[in-house]
């Protein structure tokens, strides 16, 4: 790197050799984000729209389009197997090649038969099940109905996560039904973890050249990816550290809930988000989780280890980079490469058995468990690494500028002889406070958002920390003076320590920003009180709101929530529109297909 | 009276409460809030309730994103404090069902139970009225609980006296359903409350303020009559009752910086035979009806319309009203306004016990567990319970066969016993709720009291006090709760940590305390306390009182009467 010229001095501190050593300990993809990083600087206090070339897709447009037509089929639920089918597409353009994205919510199995090339994107929902979007094409692959596809050629790309058993099994099927239809797979289906980017974009970069066109000249790509960070995006990789500037626990004395509001400054960051969008947080995990597998393994706390080129001690590695609170199969999988003895095997492809295993284990258990010789190495690379747990945002950008609010609630729980603990929410209640940083991005939520007209009403239906994403709606929209009225129904065990944000319900209430706000608190009477019990309760409103195009929100636990509010909606229907079971399942499915009924369940 | 424009605000409201409705309904039920819509709060007195929040919490919660911890006193009107065992019982577990686990034994002769949610008030209040009791009019501008002495000595008598306390508590409860009908899904009790919404005595306005009326008997000044706006004073002759002296406009409370608000204590106006006695009560009511201040509730006493009009001008309208004149007062003498404790025996053979309850709190500590040994005494008891003027209980009318076991009881759950041994100071003392739930308190009382006592029972023991009932009495506010200014030693908070400090009331609750000292802390309380309480042991006259010796050594002049209570 040469120094600046004299016209271009930098300030003090920024001289050369201070560069040099602050880059030295940068890994190569590091210096790339960086320099995209200054470059976005750049570009934004400049305009940007000088150096910044045109949009990628014209060139495309202009140049004739080679090769076979290609479909990228995207299945999503909260929009990154979109932003991949997205990415692909251009990657396509560049090259010469003509593609577009389709979501499988508005494509007609039937079009099938007529496509050259198709690229999957799909992910995986709760235990193996396809998102809404998908459902209907997926069904209709697995059918009798479908008919063979000789001709077509495909490649999959599956989104999951790695901590559930059935992962990526919506692309698996996929991958599986369209090779039985007789089509032919050009690449191995890559199946990704939580953290796709790099693997989605290796995929990409693997499926295109079969498909011909000429690689999009080095210069070209280069510039832009150094583009990409003009509106700055922050990962897991690259996140933002944000100062707490608040903190308080939501729950009254007494309760046996524990929840905290949390404040954090985005202050000079650059970085926004919209109501209903995610901030996953980076955590550490717990010293006595890391002493408990140290101790199990007795390794040395010091002992160096390698880590995606780094060496650190791994004690260190532990903390900040593995995953320990959590157990997945993978984790057992490659664990079982070093136990000699049968069980462990037995249990790995034991569906049933491994899942009541995983449950409420974490890596000490394991290594305690079935305990064997291990280098601090060995350890390292068996284990997964430590991901960033995502928490719907409870803020709006509108309400509170400079500001991203979270509402997080410890997971505490006793298991095998332990005291467990989240590793995030606990990271967050017991050992972040007011004025420490923490490493935080956004995940988009593609779907989950306000809807685009501001009169249209919405029911906001969310039990315990699920209530998070409608503070930020109900801010945004007071904001905005959207005239649509909103409904809450908000639920918890008690009201007199679990009613989150009570005051300024009562004050969202007062001013009319709430227009009908529904509780209910399951412990505070002999029998146990839900919000589906309120839905039933107010059908007449639910189904009134419904057909007057209300949008239709759930936030909260996936297991307990988002089944019980699916039925008694359907009930609602049956009840108040004189439907059948059967028309009243197929009017909520529309709703979802829809997207006026959005879950962010977790 | 004054043009509608200058009525307070709560004379509005109870205006067009529809005889104490408001929207009671509505607020109740309304799950996003603890608390009721701010008229209601008004109204929810008569019915005997009063919010409050958890002071402790307010800040914290507020933080918390959370509305105050809002909960409720409910006051079970008991007249002349007579419970019987099934009440009892049914209090203590109601107390533990949905209050704080504990049961407030009242200056007032009432149970309170504190700390009820809003959405268990109508639990609460047909749990009592399953058992016969209610709590409309426990508060509220209405006549309160009628007070009784306790009287264990006497049974017949305290019958007698009994007697007329129901009579008059019946006549003058308000007659309006809207106790029946939002409490009770408009089930009448069985007892004997009318049931159309007229209110013949007080009209749909009700009083201008509180009323208060109790009864004593000779040498007996338990109820502290005089500090009532009806104070009735049983006349014994030849062992019967044949009437009552009646004295009228007392009253406790004032608000610092007002000098024009003064404690005061009831004047006497004459004798009234028994059967006349609910007519005369109702006549006084009548006349603070309509002569009362309904603009300024901190004048709105009958204290206050008395002194406005002059005792004659008073006299003399009520003499027209009843269409007689009242006789002559007739001779009696008060010796105590204190508690007799211990055990007593009258004339029928049955036994009395009366037990001090510390701060009026029946509930379990560690050492004391007397929550639970009245809950087993009350389980086969064939007497009654009464509940002092002084926060304290009466196990009434023991039938002798019951005496060892009730002792046993008491023993075995640390209620008697050696390390009971209490200095009559402390026996003789009183406390109101103050922090942290009530809302007028500027400092503590019932939670402090027994701490600062033991600090001060040191220097009674030092100076061989032990024995001497010295009336000491605490509040978190000057209202009066705890009838303070009657107290030979007076303790007003005025803020967290600092009291006021007045002396030289008397023992029987016939004078008036005066303002010592301002704004001590508990060291200041103490070293003012140490060389009065030095020089008393020291230079009393035989059976000479605290309150007395005071005022015969200048320390402080005596108070002759209300409106020179500040002089």
């Amino acid at each position: 790197m040469s120094t600046p010229s004299t016209d271009q001095r930098l300030p003090i501190g920024f001289d050369d050799t201070t560069l040099q050593q602050l880059a030295g300990n940068l890994s190569e993809q590091q210096l790339l984000w960086l320099s995209g990083y200054f470059y976005g600087r750049y570009a934004a206090t400049n305009g940007g729209s000088q150096l910044a070339p045109a949009p990628a897709a014209a060139p495309a447009e202009a140049a004739p389009a080679a090769g076979p037509r290609i479909t990228v089929l995207y299945g999503s639920q909260t929009g990154n197997s979109k932003r991949v089918a997205l990415q692909a597409v251009e990657a396509a353009k560049q090259r010469g090649l003509s593609a577009t994205a389709r979501d499988m919510n508005d494509y007609q199995p039937r079009e099938l038969k007529g496509e050259q090339v198709v690229l999957v994107v799909v992910s995986t929902q709760g235990e193996g099940e396809p998102p809404v979007a998908a459902e209907e094409l997926h069904q209709f692959l697995t059918s009798a109905r479908a008919s063979k596809l000789p001709e077509l050629r495909y490649a999959v790309l599956a989104l999951g996560d790695r901590s559930y058993l059935q992962f990526c099994q919506t692309g698996k099927e996929f991958d599986e039904r369209l090779a039985a239809l007789g089509a032919q797979c050009m690449v191995p289906r890559v199946d990704c973890d939580v953290e796709y980017h790099a693997e989605a974009a290796q995929w990409i970069a693997s499926v295109l050249p079969a498909l011909g066109g000429a690689a999009a000249p080095a210069a070209a790509s280069v510039k832009a990816e150094a583009l990409a960070p003009a509106v700055i995006e922050y990962s897991r990789q690259f996140p933002l550290t944000a100062s707490v500037l608040e903190k308080i626990q939501l729950n009254g004395r007494g309760s046996e809930k524990e929840t905290y509001h949390l404040e954090l400054s985005l202050a000079d960051s650059g970085l926004q988000y919209e109501p209903g969008d995610a901030l996953s947080v980076v955590p550490t995990n717990s010293a006595a989780l890391v002493e408990e597998v140290l101790r199990a393994t007795q390794l040395e706390a010091t002992a160096p280890v390698q880590l995606k080129g780094e060496t650190l001690p791994l004690a260190t590695a532990l903390t900040e980079r593995l995953e320990l609170s959590t157990l997945s199969r993978d984790v057992l999988e490659r664990y079982a490469q070093h136990q000699p003895k049968a069980a462990l095997h037995e249990l790995t492809t034991a569906t049933d058995r491994l899942q009541s295993y995983l449950y409420g284990r974490d890596a000490a258990d394991l290594l305690v468990d079935y305990p064997v010789e291990l280098s601090a190495q060995q350890l390292v690379d068996t284990l997964r690494p430590l991901p960033a747990r995502a928490y719907s945002i409870s803020s709006s950008l509108l309400a509170h500028p400079d500001e991203v609010h979270l509402t997080v609630g410890a997971v505490r729980y006793e298991a095998y002889g332990r005291q467990k603990q989240g590793a995030c929410s606990c990271y967050l209640a017991d050992r972040i406070g007011i004025g420490d940083d923490v490493r935080v991005f956004v995940e988009r939520n593609e779907y989950f958002k306000l809807p685009l007209n501001p009169s249209t009403d919405i029911i906001m239906v969310g039990a315990g920390t699920g209530v998070a994403p409608f503070r930020a709606f109900v801010e945004e929209r007071a904001e905005l003076g959207a005239d649509g009225r909103n409904w809450l129904v908000f639920g918890n065990p008690h009201f007199t320590t679990d009613f989150l944000y009570q005051t300024e319900w009562q004050q969202h209430l007062k001013r009319g920003t709430l227009s009908k706000l529904n509780v209910a608190f399951s412990r505070d009477q002999k029998e146990k009180i839900y919000v589906h019990n309120r839905l039933l309760e107010y059908a007449r409103d639910v189904y009134d709101w419904l057909e007057n195009g209300a949008h239709f929100y759930v936030c909260g636990d996936k297991q307990r929530l988002a089944a019980t509010v699916h039925k008694a909606l359907v009930s609602v229907v049956q009840m108040e529109g004189g439907a059948t079971l059967e028309e009243a399942e197929a009017y909520v499915r529309n709703l979802k297909k829809q997207r006026r009924y959005l879950e962010d369940v977790y | 009276m004054a043009d509608t424009q200058q009525l307070s605000e709560v004379e509005h409201v109870k205006d067009a409460s529809n005889y104490l409705r408001g929207t009671l309904r509505e607020s109740v039920q309304n799950p996003i809030t603890g608390a009721l819509y701010p008229d209601d709060t008004h109204l929810i007195k008569f019915h005997g309730s009063y919010q409050q929040t958890d002071r402790d919490l307010d800040s914290e919660r507020k933080r918390q994103k959370l509305e105050p911890l809002y909960s409720f006193m409910i006051r079970v009107r008991v007249p002349g404090g007579v419970a019987t065992p099934e009440q009892w019982l049914r209090m203590d577990e109601l107390a533990d069902t949905y209050a704080n686990g504990t049961l407030k034994l009242t200056t007032r002769q009432t149970f309170q139970l504190h700390g009820v949610l809003k959405r268990n008030l109508t639990d609460t209040i047909r749990g009592f009225n399953e058992v016969l009791m209610d709590s409309i009019a426990g508060c509220g501008d209405v006549n309160r609980n009628v007070m009784c002495g306790v009287n264990p000595a006497e049974s017949r008598l305290h019958a007698q006296v009994y007697e007329v306390s129901r009579q008059i508590s019946a006549h003058l409860t308000p007659r309006t359903t809207a106790y029946w009908e939002l409490w009770l899904n408009g089930e009448q009790h069985l007892s004997t409350e009318p049931t159309q919404d007229e209110e013949p005595i007080y009209g749909k306005t009700y009083l201008p303020r509180k009323f208060k009326i109790a009864l004593a008997l000779p040498p007996y000044n338990d109820t502290d009559v005089f500090a009532n706006d009806i104070g009735l004073v049983g006349i014994e002759q030849n062992g019967e009752l044949v009437g009552f002296n009646v004295a009228v406009g007392g009253g406790m409370g004032m608000t610092f910086g007002m000098p024009d608000t003064y404690p005061r204590l009831a004047d006497l106006i004459g004798f009234v035979p028994t059967d006349k006695v609910v007519d005369v009560c109702e006549q006084v009511v009548t006349i603070q009806r309509d002569w009362g201040n309904r603009q300024n509730r901190k004048f709105s006493r009958l204290k206050y319309t008395l002194d406005k009009v002059g005792l004659e001008a008073f006299r003399a309208e009520l003499h027209q009203r009843l269409g007689y004149e009242l006789a002559e007062a007739r001779p009696f003498r008060f010796e105590t306004s204190s508690d007799a404790f211990g055990w007593t025996q009258s004339a029928d053979g049955k036994y009395h016990l009366t037990l001090y309850v510390e701060g009026g709190r029946v509930q379990n500590t560690e050492s004391v567990q007397l929550k639970t040994a009245m809950r087993e005494i009350a389980a086969f008891h064939t007497g009654e319970f009464r509940l002092t003027g002084n926060q304290n209980v009466v196990i009434a009318n023991i039938a002798p066969e019951h005496r060892a076991r009730i002792e046993a009881v008491l023993m075995q759950h640390g209620v008697l016993g050696p390390a009971q041994q209490r200095t009559a100071l402390r026996l003789g003392s009183l406390a109101c709720v103050a922090l942290n739930t009530c809302s007028l308190a500027f400092a503590e009382a019932e939670r402090y009291l027994p701490q600062l006592l033991d600090r001060v029972d040191a220097v009674i023991r030092a100076n061989g006090l032990a024995n001497e009932g010295i009336l000491i009495r605490m509040t978190g506010c000057p209202n009066g709760c705890a009838r303070p200014y009657l107290g030979e030693i007076g303790l007003v908070g005025r803020a967290v940590g600092r009291y006021n400090l007045y002396l030289g009331a008397d023992h029987g609750g016939q004078r008036l305390n005066k303002l010592y000292r301002e704004m001590l802390d508990e060291d200041g309380i103490v070293q003012e306390l140490t060389p009065l309480l030095e020089a008393y042991a020291q230079h009393r006259l035989p059976s000479e009182r605290f309150g007395d010796f005071v005022i015969r050594q200048g320390y402080v002049a005596a108070t002759t009467h209300g409106q020179n209570f500040h002089a």
